[in-house]
């Protein structure tokens, strides 16, 4: 190869070069979303007050408080959207449950977290339901 | 011959690997902390030691006579390490922990922790954790090398050794006792944000684990203590940490690492509580997962542990938990 076809090789292959060492960094992890919410949130500790950035999808809606972005399934509402999408086939039983067994459900997910659990729950809140209908 | 001695030697040399893994449900003794510490009364405000005490306690899970995050099939628990270039490792294992010694009058063991790994180079090997009720007697480890068919023993590692090669200390999971920091309650508040977790991974079908968690947005709107604990020792590799502390059951949700007024880690713990009835203790509770990003490399670790595995109180003997056990893991 002579030197001159190399070098004119080397050159085409630099605005690739230069791309991929552009993008190098932003193949990385992004985390800075996250690092924001997290330092807005310990800064409370100091300054009394939250201060969310702006839509993150790490700050959770909280009852009674506005806050932007998340879906910690703190309401009702958001827990059966949940149940909905998680398990299409459970949530059609949860949905004909009485409310008081929902919150009931919802409060056991809040401490527990445990999905398996609160679907094998509403199967047995939805027998236990039939069962007091029936007398 | 020359390969098993090679893949042996690796082994032994990853041994901090295999004892950090270890050390996520190890527990270590320390003046004043045992399983019969008391949840502290409603009415009186704790002060930060007591705090400290009680994540301790929680985080040891004192609360049980044995806990287990067993395996299920091909369902365990799994340790996901991704680089700041994304790339990827994967560990999986089983833990087994008796805290049912020190019923027996002068009892020298308080705990031991039987892990046993099974995917990657360190397939087959188990490890045997015994901590004794002398505070100041360092923990026995005995690793069961497969290839050698033999037990090693080694040393207590060190609190900043990197746990599993993960973004966690030896001290971060197991290690750090509450007597190794002063501690500063820096006031109380409502927790607004969702814990980390590796977000190409969340909701994806993943080997061993089934499908992987959500980011964990339950804990938002729980009031917690903000605990400040400054390290005791010289050059540490953080001055100090803040941790929100739930004020109920002393779970200890984040953590945030400083150096030089920095921050240069975050730790995150998704708790779960073990009865849904929540009677009894509000501190017998589980990790779900562990979330940790080191901002300083950029690396991000994931341990997951799958609900349907764990297991607690059972009735399994303390024969278990012997060198016997680790002979009989299969190659």
């Amino acid at each position: 190869m002579k030197p001159n076809t190399r070098h004119r090789k080397l050159l085409l292959c630099l605005p690739f070069m230069l791309a991929l060492n552009v993008q190098g960094p932003s193949a990385y992890a992004d985390t800075s979303s996250y690092i924001e919410a997290v330092t807005a949130d310990v800064e409370e500790f100091s300054t009394g007050s939250f201060n969310p950035p702006e839509e993150s999808p790490w700050v959770a809606k909280i009852a009674g408080q506005s806050a932007s972005g998340g879906s910690p399934q703190e309401k009702l509402e958001d827990f059966s959207s949940f149940i909905k999408e998680k398990s299409p086939g459970s949530y059609i039983f949860y949905s004909k449950l009485p409310k008081e067994y929902q919150t009931r459900l919802h409060q056991d997910y809040l401490a527990t977290g445990d999905l398996e659990k609160i679907k094998q729950d509403i199967f047995k809140y939805s027998r236990e339901v039939k069962r007091q209908n029936r007398l | 011959m020359k390969y098993h001695l090679t893949r042996i030697m690796s082994n032994l040399g990853s041994r901090a690997m295999l004892a950090s893994l270890c050390g996520i449900f190890s527990w270590s003794a320390i003046a004043g902390v045992d399983r019969t510490l008391p949840l502290p009364p409603g009415s009186i405000a704790p002060s930060a030691d007591e705090v400290a005490q009680q994540v301790y306690f929680a985080n040891h899970f004192y609360s049980f006579k044995n806990f287990s995050i067993a395996r299920r099939g091909s369902t365990m628990s799994v340790l996901i390490n991704q680089s700041a270039s994304n790339k990827e490792s994967t560990v999986s294992l089983e833990r087994h922990i008796n805290n049912d010694y020190e019923s027996e009058p002068g009892e020298a063991i308080r705990s031991r922790d039987l892990a046993i790994f099974h995917s990657g180079n360190m397939r087959g090997t188990g490890m045997l954790v015994t901590e004794y009720t002398e505070d100041d007697k360092s923990k026995d480890y005995m690793v069961w090398t497969p290839e050698l068919r033999k037990i090693r023993r080694f040393a207590q590692p060190q609190q900043d050794e990197a746990w599993g090669g993960s973004a966690f200390t030896f001290g971060d999971v197991t290690l750090r006792k509450p007597d190794d920091e002063t501690h500063e309650l820096i006031g109380k508040k409502i927790f607004h944000t969702c814990l980390g977790a590796i977000e190409d991974l969340e909701g994806k079908h993943f080997r061993f684990v089934g499908e992987l968690p959500n980011r964990s947005c339950r804990h938002a709107g729980k009031e917690v203590y903000g605990l400040k604990s400054t390290t005791k020792f010289d050059d540490w590799w953080y001055d100090y940490r803040i941790s929100y502390v739930d004020t109920s059951s002393f779970a200890d949700y984040r953590t945030l690492y400083y150096k030089d007024s920095k921050l240069i880690k975050v730790v995150d713990r998704d708790w779960g509580l073990v009865n849904s009835d929540k009677k009894g203790d509000p501190r017998a509770l589980f990790w779900k997962y562990w979330y940790g990003y080191d901002l300083r490399t950029g690396q991000e670790s994931w341990a997951i542990v799958p609900q349907k595995v764990v297991e607690y109180n059972t009735d399994r003997s303390s024969s278990y938990w012997t060198e016997k056990t680790l002979r009989k893991i299969k190659r």
